[in-house]
């Protein structure tokens, strides 16, 4: 329940941050990328955190309750209560994430309109000032706003803003189910939240690492190499998820995503 | 209890092994889709800048974020007119960030016109010697320039980029050749007609060597200034078009017939500049050509012309000063 | 007919989770029978191996060695839980669900429809007298209180074997006395239970047969009238007895040679002495 109330705050938080924002940049495209930097940041944040503190403990207070007794000796397979609390926690972050997702196409909907409306009338403007001023067709305000126009266009609520929210709640599935298989053998929710986020942590930047170290003169030896692959295998690539910043910045998605 | 331990092992690695194909074709998809673009170790400069979290946090998905950090900061910097922070903070976010163009764009913009102002105005009159305004001046236009050539790197096509480009070369470093491929990419991004493209025409006139293609040019903005359904009235010609194409024509020797037909009155135009110049005045190198040029197709006598001299000339116009 | 409960040379050792593998021998060569409708007592000190016991029967822990099953069914499987109702000591529920949720909540585990749970939570509800709490959270329950929703719950699927680990554990006499009660009306309906504790008070009052165990073992089993007869004495319970009576019998008892009167008075439970004859011989550890 507390989540929700964590929610509500989060998003109160993000609009007043893009509000205040817009005091500092009068560029509209910039306007709605901050929105949406903002916004997919609490995401993504919200999002990991929750995935693994929140499951981390699932299962170990179960067990120190003892509620898990009396749930196992229901005819229950194990296999299904893990499921069930995976899925549980996982649906959690599901309706949060559409709330927030929701929330935000509509808030960038709402700017972007109004700042199309903004440029439109601006153009209207110049366009009118261009006819009456002699010798003056030259407008930079008209050819500036038509280049606006055009990009805010681009920067509004799409297909590809889903697309980063969903590989943000994948990733939240893979470390969740990560965290909660962990929290089955582990002595602590501590020792569970840690290994958790370094497993996080070297998914992220080994592939990142690996990278600019085959790009380096130097090259890779063969037993590092080796070594990359045993790493490879053992964690998974959270790059993999990564989409938010090339999303953000009007990319679009490679077919095989 | 331990042959379950092996097996757990066991499947791990194999899960390992079936998903590690998966994950590198998709890397490899998003490679080519741009979307690892400033995804990189940081340096150690860059590392100190950001901090051991910004640094964990920029390889964690949040470049994007980051860069938007920087840029408010850049913001503040610059109400604060410490252009160092300014150029220090756009470098991050334009490293973070380097397919989002609007960072390269501002940070040309700041450096190459915001800087100089401040560099060469009032403010900082008396509190350097002018030598070194202007070498802090000069200083900031190469970094601008070096934004904007770095930024068309990642993003070669965006029209902000091209833009303050070109304005920067004919402005501040006075190549009209430069500026004139750069108005080009930026006209060649839009649809349509564009005010890019009729600078790309203007400095392609003053581009040695380029005079055959710039009277082309000409031409066919004549055509598009002329024909259609709307054509436009004398007085609505842009006077700068009008003498670019008036110098070529004569240069070229086009029989009258052939000419641009407009009644529209250059001596005019002329008397009227004339009245603002002054003499102990500078001026920016275009505007010196502009009127020279002028007074080329007004076949001004050289005892008549604007005693422009080198001491006419602002500072950064390409010259020795 | 198919025991309830049929335990065979159970060993569980427990691996500590220390560098020189220590281990732990909770319960060894354990086996045990409970036939259907019959209540079984287990009773033994703290650490005896009673909630280990019940554990490996319910398939929340393996075996080591040995086996265990339900109504012929191997605790291993799923299935064999759908016959039984489990009761932990101290047991946790969901705070944040009410009685009435709770009750829905395990009746979905063990496999009830929607109808059948809301029929089955109603007669529930009013047999472990809750009625009044059923939308309470159970965060304002008492300990009697859980304890009771704890039993409805192991009830909900109408299983034909209830296991309660310390049923009445940390909870005050008058509770305690509707615990022991719903246990009997258990009884009534043919539900085979059994029940470890150590209120022997309490086993003593509603067990058909019980089991000593201690350090793992069970030393000692039978039917309570078995176990607490002594062989050469005879007791006379008498109702409602005036003294002149009593003083009747006492001189006749006098009158025969080599009977004797031990003692006369009110009953006591003889069930604790047997427990701690059994118990503190060979240990020193017996604190309860």
């Amino acid at each position: 329940m507390r989540v929700f109330y964590f929610l509500l705050i989060f998003s109160a938080l993000i609009l007043a941050a893009t509000l205040m924002i817009q005091n500092f940049t009068q560029d509209p495209t910039r306007q709605l990328k901050v929105m949406k930097d903002m916004s997919f940041f609490a995401m993504s944040i919200f999002c990991t955190i929750f995935a693994i503190v929140a499951t981390a403990n699932l299962i170990p207070k179960d067990i120190e309750d003892r509620t898990l007794y009396t749930i196992l000796a229901k005819p229950v397979p194990r296999f299904e209560y893990l499921f069930g609390k995976y899925l549980g926690g996982m649906l959690v972050i599901f309706v949060s994430v559409t709330v927030m997702t929701i929330l935000l196409s509509a808030f960038l909907y709402l700017r972007q309109e109004a700042l199309l409306s903004d440029l439109q009338e601006y153009m209207q403007v110049a366009e009118q000032e261009a006819e009456q001023a002699p010798g003056a067709i030259e407008n930079e305000g008209l050819d500036l706003a038509r280049v606006e126009a055009s990009s805010l266009r681009a920067q509004g609520p799409s297909w590809s803003l889903l697309a980063a929210v969903v590989a943000i709640s994948l990733q939240a599935m893979v470390l969740g189910a990560i965290t909660l298989c962990v929290s089955t053998f582990a002595s602590s929710g501590l020792f569970t939240v840690v290994v958790a986020f370094v497993v996080f942590f070297v998914g992220y930047i080994e592939p990142v690492v690996v990278d600019s170290w085959r790009s380096s003169p130097e090259g890779i030896s063969g037993f590092s190499n080796l070594l990359i692959s045993a790493v490879g295998v053992v964690f998974p690539n959270f790059q993999s998820f990564n989409l938010v910043d090339g999303i953000v910045a009007g990319e679009t998605l490679p077919s095989g995503w | 209890m331990t042959s379950k331990r092996w097996l757990a092992v066991l499947l791990l690695i194999v899960f390992g092994a079936v998903r590690m194909p998966f994950e590198q074709r998709i890397e490899a998809g998003l490679k080519a889709a741009h979307f690892r673009e400033g995804v990189t170790v940081p340096d150690d400069s860059m590392r100190e800048q950001l901090g051991q979290l910004g640094a964990a946090a920029a390889l964690g998905g949040f470049r994007s974020f980051l860069a938007t950090m920087f840029e408010l900061q850049a913001t503040t910097a610059y109400a604060n007119k410490d252009y160092e922070k300014v150029s220090k903070h756009y470098l991050l976010a334009t490293q973070l960030h380097p397919r989002e163009a609007g960072y390269w764009e501002m940070a040309g913009w700041m450096m190459g016109f915001n800087a100089v102002a401040y560099y060469l105005g009032e403010e900082t009159e008396g509190k350097y010697s002018t030598a070194m305004r202007v070498n802090l001046a000069r200083k900031s236009v190469d970094e601008a320039l070096r934004f904007l050539e770095n930024g068309l790197r990642y993003v070669p096509n965006d029209y902000g980029i091209n833009r303050n480009l070109g304005n920067l070369l004919v402005r501040k470093k006075g190549d009209f050749c430069g500026a004139a491929e750069a108005f080009g990419r930026a006209a060649d991004s839009m649809d349509g007609p564009s005010l890019a493209q009729r600078h790309h025409v203007y400095n392609l006139a003053y581009c040695p060597g380029q005079e055959e293609e710039a009277y082309s040019k000409l031409k066919a903005l004549g055509k598009f200034f002329k024909g259609g359904p709307n054509p436009l009235p004398d007085e609505r010609i842009p006077p700068a078009f009008l003498f670019h194409i008036r110098y070529f024509e004569k240069l070229f020797d086009i029989p009258a017939e052939d000419r641009f037909k407009s009644l529209l009155d250059l001596g005019a135009l002329y008397e009227k500049l004339r009245r603002n110049f002054e003499v102990g005045q500078q001026y920016e190198k275009r505007h010196v050509l502009n009127m020279q040029r002028l007074e080329d197709v007004l076949d001004i006598p050289k005892s008549n012309r604007i005693p422009f001299g080198k001491k006419s000339l602002r500072p950064l116009q390409g010259g020795a000063n | 007919m198919e025991p309830a409960v049929d335990i065979q040379d159970l060993t569980k050792v427990f691996k500590l989770p220390s560098l020189n593998r220590e281990q732990v021998v909770a319960v060894k060569n354990l086996s045990l029978q409970v036939a259907p409708g019959e209540i079984y007592g287990l009773i033994g000190p703290n650490g005896s191996g009673k909630s280990t016991t019940m554990k490996v029967l319910l398939g929340l822990i393996s075996a080591t060695e040995g086996s265990t099953a339900i109504f012929g069914q191997d605790s291993r499987k799923v299935s064999s839980r759908a016959e039984v109702g489990f009761l932990p000591e101290n047991p946790y529920f969901y705070k944040f669900l009410s009685g009435q949720e709770t009750l829905h909540f395990y009746g979905r585990l063990g496999g009830l429809s929607k109808k059948e749970i809301s029929e089955r939570s109603k007669e529930l509800l009013a047999l472990v007298d809750l009625e009044h709490a059923r939308d309470r959270r159970l965060s304002g329950y008492s300990k009697g209180m859980l304890q009771r929703i704890g039993l409805a719950q192991a009830l909900i699927q109408r299983p034909r074997l209830v296991v309660l680990d310390e049923p009445t554990a940390g909870v005050d006499p008058a509770g305690s006395r509707k615990i022991r009660d719903l246990i009997l009306k258990l009884r009534e309906e043919e539900i085979s239970v059994i029940l470890s504790s150590h209120l022997l008070e309490q086993v003593q009052e509603v067990c058909d047969r019980v089991g000593i165990i201690f350090n793992g073992k069970l030393c000692r089993e039978g039917p309570m009238e078995e176990l607490m007869a002594i062989e050469d004495q005879t007791e006379i319970l008498l109702d409602k007895a005036p003294a002149e009576l009593v003083e009747k019998v006492t001189a006749l008892v006098a009158e025969h040679e080599g009977a004797s009167l031990i003692r006369s008075g009110h009953p006591r439970t003889t069930l604790e002495r047997l427990f701690l004859e059994e118990t503190s011989g060979d240990s020193p550890d017996t604190r309860s």
